[in-house]
């Protein structure tokens, strides 16, 4: 039951996979292994496979088209020497996996710009994250990792604090 | 995200999101594990992506107000409807759900126009049977652009009804049915009443309303003399509805079931019309009844029950209804029992009833217009078929005859063989 015409559809998922094929295969080419082909082909690899699983599987398996991609990914990432421009592309793939993510063509609610705000929310993160392991000299990029945690905790307290609030929401309001 | 909707403001994850979260969780282990900090850069997106949508739910949309109706004719079933807020640019996010009722092909998928202010909605469904009244709950949620999560939106929901119309018993004013008989066999005794036809004389009482007085009688006895009037001679009826399931499935079940409410509410807007009084029951497991009355207030307490009639998980052994119908009504009353006697001859009600003193006449939906063009036959060999399955359905209802009049109704946008029916078992004097 979606109601997006088919043009419009069809722009929206093919910017947010180039965004995720790009990052993935820069984080490949770049994350030190012996020869860049092999990362830049697993990430390549592994955002083709997301991309015709949502193009072309059943609408009930579609959710699990995120797979591949992300455990591609995962592996360059787990694979991965430490880098200062290594840790910027581990982040922009998970900056540009989101958008890949709210692009989805076949949800009404698909549009990649609508995503933004709560992708920027991420951002600020994951660029904190990076910005104090690139600024920091090394040796100190636990400094990084730990504030990327405090991030994160950072935003779950936020996030419970708010539901407890809309918790409150009458349910008659609707009788 | 499927199942029962979530109350409202409660957010509801996806299984996507346990998907983020799981990732995300394997990378820490991993970056503790290799002391490598990179995985934690992708894992952290992972990791915090479902809270900060969450967080990014718009508050302008606490209260979205639902407005919507049906506005089809005949078969064709149109719903429109619009959805009221502030929406600003978070309409792509919002999307209204509510299940079609069984009875209904969809022609149309839900379809959407998305304003800043309002959202308007349109699907088209198509009747698969002549009669429907459903009412339609619907809920209207958020969804995260991501995809990983939904919150049910509050607002004004009002249930939709879609109703068609039943079909009517045209012929019911040429049928006399038989007269309620306190005991099989017996017969009432004479009663007299203030409207009616013309009966006797009786001498006037003191306070006796003008319009009663018979002038000329009184003029030529010399007395005051007034009209005496037979009572409206009332027959009683009883609907009988079977809801047991059937070896059909559950599917077919539920549409002659559809089929079976749509000729209980003809009959009983029918019968009403004519002063008759009308009792009804339903046998799925038990047997629930609305006593015999008649009148407006009546006629909506059996609509009522007619429309709250559900198919049965388990099916009962007929002398269980029979049974349950002398709790209720009296013996010799009339009943219309509406059955599609697809199973085997000894779960049919009407030989019990019959047994039990109630005269019977079976109105059968037949399942075959509902099964053509099932199983992909070409015209000819679905010509053969539909005649094969006619004959065999007749086969399985002949029995019934001994027992009384037998409708198979195919044509369920008319009542009129029943009401043939109902005119040959008044002949019969049945009872």
């Amino acid at each position: 039951m979606s109601g997006r015409a088919p043009a419009d559809r069809g722009v929206d998922g093919i910017v947010g996979a180039l965004a995720l094929g790009v990052a993935a295969v820069g984080f490949g080419v770049t994350e030190g292994l012996p020869s860049p082909w092999v990362g830049g082909l697993l990430g390549a690899v592994g955002v083709a496979a997301s991309v015709a699983w949502r193009q072309l599987a059943p609408p009930a398996l579609r959710p699990g088209s995120l797979l591949p991609a992300m455990v591609a990914i995962a592996l360059e990432a787990v694979l991965a020497s430490y880098g200062a421009l290594t840790a910027l592309f581990a982040g922009a793939c998970g900056i540009a996996f989101l958008y890949w993510l709210a692009d989805d063509p076949e949800r009404p609610t698909g549009n990649g710009r609508n995503g933004l705000p709560g992708i920027a929310v991420v951002a600020a993160a994951v660029g904190l994250s990076v910005a104090l392991v690139a600024v920091l000299p090394r040796g100190t990029a636990e400094v990084g990792v730990a504030g990327g945690l405090l991030a994160l905790a950072m935003a779950l307290l936020a996030v419970l604090l708010n539901r407890r609030r809309l918790g409150t929401v009458s349910p008659t309001v609707g009788r | 995200m499927n199942g029962e909707p979530a109350r409202y403001g409660v957010h509801r994850w996806s299984a996507r999101t346990y998907l983020l979260l799981g990732g995300g969780g394997v990378l820490l282990v991993a970056a503790v594990v290799l002391r490598n900090p990179i995985p934690v850069f992708f894992g952290l997106a992972l990791l915090l992506a479902p809270f900060a949508t969450s967080w990014n739910y718009p508050r302008a949309l606490r209260k979205v107000d639902l407005a919507w109706e049906e506005v089809g004719e005949g078969l064709e079933l149109q719903v429109r409807g619009t959805l009221t807020a502030p929406f600003g640019g978070s309409a792509q996010d919002i999307s209204v759900h509510f299940e079609p009722p069984l009875e209904v092909a969809v022609e149309r998928e839900l379809s959407y126009d998305r304003g800043p202010d309002a959202i308007r909605f349109a699907t088209d469904w198509r009747c698969r049977v002549p009669y429907l009244s459903h009412p339609i709950s619907a809920v209207v949620t958020w969804r995260d652009p991501l995809g990983l999560g939904e919150r049910v939106l509050a607002g004004r929901r009002p249930l939709l009804l879609v109703e068609r119309s039943a079909p009517d018993l045209r012929s019911l004013r040429s049928v006399r049915l038989p007269h309620t008989t306190p005991i099989p066999g017996g017969v009432r005794t004479h009663r007299t009443a203030k409207s009616g036809e013309f009966d006797c004389l009786r001498q006037a009482e003191p306070n006796e309303a003008v319009r009663f007085i018979n002038w000329k009688a009184t003029a030529r006895l010399g007395q005051l003399v007034a009209n005496e009037y037979e009572a409206d001679q009332r027959a009683d009826v009883i609907l009988f509805l079977d809801l047991r399931p059937t070896s059909l499935g559950r599917y077919l079940d539920e549409l002659l079931l559809s089929v079976g409410r749509a000729a209980c509410l003809g009959l009983v807007r029918s019968f009403l019309r004519h002063k008759v009084r009308i009792g009804f029951a339903s046998f799925g497991e038990f047997v629930h009844a609305v006593p015999l009355s008649s009148g407006r207030g009546h006629g909506y307490r059996v609509v009522q029950a007619i429309q709250a009639s559900e198919l049965a998980r388990e099916a009962a052994v007929p002398e269980r209804g029979a049974f349950g119908m002398r709790r209720f009504f009296p013996p010799g009353t009339m009943t219309i029992v509406v059955s599609s006697c697809t199973d085997d001859p000894a779960s049919d009600l009407a030989p019990y009833l019959r047994r039990s003193g109630y005269p019977v006449v079976t109105l059968s939906p037949s399942p075959l217009p509902l099964r053509e063009g099932s199983g992909g036959l070409d015209p000819a060999r679905e010509l053969l078929a539909r005649r094969t399955e006619r004959l065999v359905r007749r086969f399985r209802l002949a029995p019934l005859w001994r027992y009384g009049p037998v409708v198979d109704w195919e044509d369920y946008g008319s009542l009129e063989g029943l009401g043939r029916a109902l005119g040959s078992s008044g002949r019969r004097r049945l009872g």
